[in-house]
């Protein structure tokens, strides 16, 4: 029971981060689809940039830069090129796989998996009752509670919100919707590279396809967690603790791999499909007419 | 999250203009990463013409590429995105292959048979993501790209244990007979009567999209949905149809992958074709027919970046990337209205 535990939440922290991340677009009313794509370039730069300094707060450094030039790189072209928001984030997840591939191929003749010796492991600290992790624990704690303070509590989480309702009233209260929602891309960018970066650093290296659909998983926490900032600690819970239970069937063999591998899929299909039924509920009995199409 | 018709419909000039952008990226990358590129370079752009093996080959991957883009396409006009097409081909292309194996008697006829069950698993999986969206507002991207990845698992599973052929040392399934196989056009290519059929398709979907009734729904649908309402078309049909079309056209091309090319179902022989469908779909700004220069420009550049990584330094994942920066600019209205006003 305890090892369940303590590897759910291993398993629940980069899920956590970048669905905290995946927060602030979708408070801004921008679905990000690039979230996969964003840790995948956190995952690789923070452990190539761990292996070239020797130090793992310089490779996480490295991994949420790159992270947030691939977020540049979408937001600049669609604001300064006028593109779909949606289709430039979706080539993030092409492109990053791509440059991953390229570079470490350039850097290590090797575009596979990367591990290094001389990449540190990471500390081990206690924490009361839930066992030992990595500082990565504490460090997705306090960021949760600061976006709850910066989505409720400041003017720019005002405006975030403002943004995602209904833009051109924002505009009217003389501040560009855009600018808000460019920034809410940017902070997610942060979140994504930081989840990436504990991917790699967890298990010690890089392999392509290590964020294995966690972007899109993400997504999926966000709406179980209601669109709120507490809602998701617990729905991220949940996909770890899936994804613990399914791992363990693995070590039993009646279970063939590739199934296993399946099973956080179906998982989150499964919550993605009973949230709607929850939510077509909730609207239908609304009396007054619902903003349900303004969502998409 | 419409994908505005405008964003849809445009004029080759300024794709061109977009295209040439991820020509000069490729070109560029290639000069800081090669330490020989000028052979790198070579092989990309002309490695797909040197002799005619890689130009058949380059021509013959074009051909799932097409089928994928019409494929995106359909939804596109309806205004859905299936970002499914990995799954939908690879799992369609296993059906193709057991269909085929077991109707072995039947001879051609049985591998299209097992070409239109490929199609109907396709179109079933894609299918799926209608309905919930139609009963439950579920976000059909999401869906269909979750749908996918378990049948991509699935797939996986199905092809190296339950219908492994022990004969080879391949991952794959057994072969299907040569009766089944497709002719080839250009040997010692795999080039093969596919691409005829994938251009046929094409007409098709032109006919059918500007010519029949249920076409014009869906491209109302996906204009505008208010008017279409209005109109009485049945807004809930029309999704399902459009899904339905798309993973169909998805499952097509995981078959003639299959009949023409590979003849069984290797473990992982897809990867990828979701992605390019949807480049495609977008780069041929809704014509049906434009997807067959836009199938080519892909099919040239990967089989250009494979060539260069036998022959160079560099690697395939170049295509990628260059394939990547049109999928990030080929929306944009500055690039594409530039030429607007040369028209």
């Amino acid at each position: 029971m305890y090892n369940i535990l303590t590897s759910s939440i291993e398993i629940m922290i980069p899920l956590l981060l970048a669905a905290t991340g995946g927060l602030f677009t979708e408070m801004g009313g921008t679905l990000n689809i690039a979230l996969e794509g964003l840790m995948i370039m956190g995952a690789c730069f923070s452990y190539i940039g761990a292996a070239l300094t020797g130090s793992l707060r310089l490779g996480l450094i490295i991994g949420i830069l790159s992270s947030v030039t691939l977020a540049l790189l979408i937001t600049r072209t669609n604001r300064l090129l006028h593109t779909n928001i949606f289709i430039s984030a979706l080539a993030a997840n092409m492109l990053a796989p791509g440059l991953a591939a390229v570079i470490s191929f350039r850097l290590f003749q090797n575009k596979g998996i990367l591990t290094f010796s001389q990449v540190p492991s990471l500390p081990i600290w206690h924490y009361p009752f839930i066992g030992n992790h990595s500082p990565f624990l504490l460090i997705s704690m306090v960021l949760l509670i600061l976006s709850y303070i910066i989505i409720e509590k400041t003017p720019f989480g005002i405006h975030l919100k403002a943004s995602g309702i209904d833009g051109d009233a924002l505009r009217s209260y003389g501040i560009n919707p855009d600018n808000t929602r460019e920034i809410s891309f940017i902070i997610s960018a942060v979140f994504c590279g930081l989840a990436g970066s504990v991917l790699s650093f967890e298990l010690g290296s890089y392999i392509p396809g290590i964020t294995a659909g966690k972007g899109w998983i993400a997504l999926v926490i966000i709406y179980l967690g209601g669109r709120n900032i507490f809602g998701i600690l617990p729905s991220a819970f949940l996909f770890a603790l899936a994804e613990t239970l399914s791992n363990n069937l693995q070590g039993f063999s009646f279970l063939p791999g590739d199934i296993v591998n399946s099973l956080p899929n179906i998982f989150t299909l499964i919550v993605l499909i009973g949230v709607s039924i929850y939510n077509k509920k909730k609207t239908s009995f609304r009396t007054t007419k619902d903003n349900h199409d303004t969502h998409h | 999250m419409r994908i505005h018709k405008e964003t849809i419909n445009k004029l080759p000039l300024g794709t061109l203009k977009i295209l040439a952008i991820a020509l000069l990226l490729i070109t560029l990358l290639t000069l800081t990463l090669s330490k020989e590129p000028g052979a790198a370079l070579s092989a990309i752009f002309f490695g797909s013409f040197s002799n005619s093996y890689s130009f058949g080959n380059f021509i013959n991957s074009s051909v799932p590429i097409i089928l994928c883009g019409l494929g995106i396409l359909i939804a596109l006009k309806a205004n859905l995105m299936n970002l499914g097409g990995e799954g939908q081909v690879y799992f369609s292309a296993f059906i193709v292959t057991m269909t085929s194996l077991s109707l072995e008697k039947l001879g051609l006829f049985g591998a299209i048979i097992g070409l239109l069950a490929g199609g109907i698993a396709g179109g079933a999986i894609a299918g799926f993501s209608a309905f919930l969206f139609n009963k439950w507002k579920t976000n059909v991207m999401i869906t269909t790209y979750l749908v996918s990845a378990f049948f991509v698992s699935i797939t996986d599973y199905l092809i190296t244990n339950t219908f492994h052929n022990p004969a080879t040392n391949l991952l794959s399934t057994k072969q299907i007979p040569s009766s089944q196989w497709l002719h080839t056009i250009l040997a010692p290519s795999a080039l093969n009567t596919s691409l005829i059929y994938a251009i046929f398709a094409c007409f098709v979907i032109r006919y059918f999209l500007y010519k029949t009734l249920t076409g014009y729904e869906m491209r109302m649908v996906g204009s505008n949905i208010q008017f279409a309402r209005y109109g009485g078309i049945h807004n809930r049909s029309i999704t399902i149809k459009a899904l339905f079309l798309s993973g169909f056209f998805h499952g097509l091309a995981g078959g003639f992958i299959v009949l023409g090319t590979y003849h069984a179902a290797l473990r992982g022989f897809t990867g990828g074709i979701g992605w390019s469908g949807l480049s495609v779909a977008l780069i041929a700004g809704g014509s049906p027919l434009a997807t067959i220069p836009a199938s080519l420009f892909f099919a040239w550049l990967q089989s250009g970046a494979t060539i260069a990584m036998q022959q160079s330094d560099v690697t395939s994942e170049l295509a990628e990337i260059a394939q990547g920066a049109v999928f990030l600019l080929i929306t944009s209205n500055v690039l594409l209205k530039g030429r607007n006003k040369n028209v």
